[in-house]
């Protein structure tokens, strides 16, 4: 009887043993030990990739920003004008050839989501005249 | 009496706690998970390709961002632990608007803090062929965060640095931005046409030629029936300006704002001026030099299209 015992209780122990090393080896890959391992990036560990600077140091004086140099989004209805202004024309007379596909002709210009917050749908962003826009 | 657990097993029950201690203590702090907020709570499920949807800050003092942002918006901050470096999340009322991670400064190196600009996109993977396959450089793979999603770092073939985001659980909505969310987006480059063709074949951009505006080009870069960015060229006199994004925040005043901004320590890089929609903008350095812009907007200015 106390052999039975003493048995179960060996064979208990040893298992106990064996869990306590599969832990370990699993905490180890787990916290980058030995391998690739966060997420699934491979390699860094944190906010890898981010924090990234930017430069040299950025000039915006001396070149007259603010004197017709627009960067602001457009208004709803804003005018297309002509595809392709103010380019070189294109072979045999035809539009400027553009490294870009421009929006067909028949869409006007919108602008940005301008909906109330909490709203649901909404914004009177422009939209494609004829009703071929697809607001989400 | 037999000791019924050997010497060996002893041992062995040992030298595994040892090892478990050893690994707990061994560990580097970088090692510790970290979670980003989601884009948005609750999920929102829509996504929008193209949308500039989130903007980190890489700065050198993150207290003294967080001095000036709060000063400036009112935006508040929760502090995240990466364990290696801080990272905080800006909040603009409950909605998280932005990150600001810490990275020493180099001495003598010409780099500067920057705002990284986030693009909305359906997939990643897919993003980071079409980059590699038009010129573009892959700067940080593509990588998962729980809950904020699957995102990776580029530089367009001129140089400009972005970011893709695949949000897991959807993207803002499009509506109007409140004062002190980010409300525009413009990407300045030595070719805007050229940018333009680049970002237009990873976001399915669609690019609309103002007709309004004389010498350089400035294209508008729509999706989902809304201008997402600017895509503009640069001035040939304007030498010290690598092509980069600048982030445009909404603001009732720009006046007022660039003005607090340089009680603050900020400096005014442009003054507030009319641009294309008739309100102000203007570009402004936090204290550590990281520009970004201001844009005023109103209702008025969202003109509805006449059907």
């Amino acid at each position: 009887m106390k052999y039975v015992f003493s048995s179960r209780l060996k064979t208990m122990a040893m298992r106990g043993s064996f869990a306590v090393l599969l832990v370990a080896v699993v905490g180890c890959v787990a916290s980058g030990y030995g391998g690739d391992s966060y997420y699934d990036g491979g390699g860094e560990v944190g906010y890898g990739g981010v924090d990234v600077y930017e430069g040299p140091a950025y000039d915006y004086g001396g070149w007259g920003w603010g004197r017709g140099y627009r960067v602001g989004p457009p208004r709803g209805g804003f005018d297309r004008g002509h595809p392709g202004h103010g380019g070189p024309p294109g072979v045999h007379g035809g539009p400027p050839q553009r490294p870009y596909h421009s929006a067909p002709p028949s869409h006007s210009m919108p602008s940005i989501p301008s909906g109330p917050r909490g709203g649901g749908r909404g914004g009177s962003g422009g939209g494609h005249p004829g009703g071929g826009g697809h607001r989400p | 009496m037999r000791n019924p657990v050997s010497n060996f097993h002893r041992t062995l029950l040992l030298s595994a706690m040892c090892g478990l201690a050893s690994i707990a203590s061994a560990a580097p702090p970088a090692a510790l998970p970290f979670t980003l907020p989601p884009l948005v709570q609750p999920a929102s499920k829509e996504h929008h390709p193209g949308k500039v949807v989130w903007a980190d800050l890489v700065t050198p003092n993150v207290p003294a961002a967080k001095t000036f942002y709060g000063g400036l918006f009112g935006w508040t901050f929760k502090d995240i632990s990466t364990g290696a470096r801080d990272y905080s999340v800006a909040m603009a009322g409950s909605d998280p608007v932005a990150g600001i991670i810490e990275r020493a400064a180099h001495q003598g190196a010409p780099r500067q803090p920057n705002w990284l600009t986030f693009i909305s996109v359906k997939d990643v993977g897919r993003a980071q062929k079409v980059v590699l396959a038009h010129g573009g450089k892959v700067l940080s793979s593509p990588r998962n965060y729980p809950q904020r999603g699957r995102q990776a770092v580029f530089a367009d073939p001129q140089g400009a640095v972005f970011a893709v985001l695949q949000s897991s659980g959807g993207d803002p909505r499009d509506e109007l931005a409140d004062p002190g969310e980010w409300i525009w987006s413009s990407l300045l480059s030595h070719d805007a046409e050229a940018e333009a063709a680049f970002y237009q074949d990873i976001f399915g951009y669609e690019v609309f030629d103002p007709a309004d505006e004389e010498g350089a080009s400035h294209l508008v870069l729509a999706t989902d029936n809304y201008a997402r960015a600017s895509a503009n060229t640069l001035p040939a006199d304007a030498h010290g300006l690598p092509p980069h994004w600048l982030n445009f925040i909404r603001v009732l005043s720009a006046k007022d704002v660039a003005a607090k901004a340089e009680s603050l320590g900020g400096r005014v890089l442009v003054q507030p001026h009319p641009d294309r929609h008739g309100g102000m903008t203007a570009v402004i350095a936090d204290p550590a030099g990281a520009p970004f812009g201001l844009l005023e907007w109103t209702q008025a200015d969202s003109k509805e299209v006449a059907q």
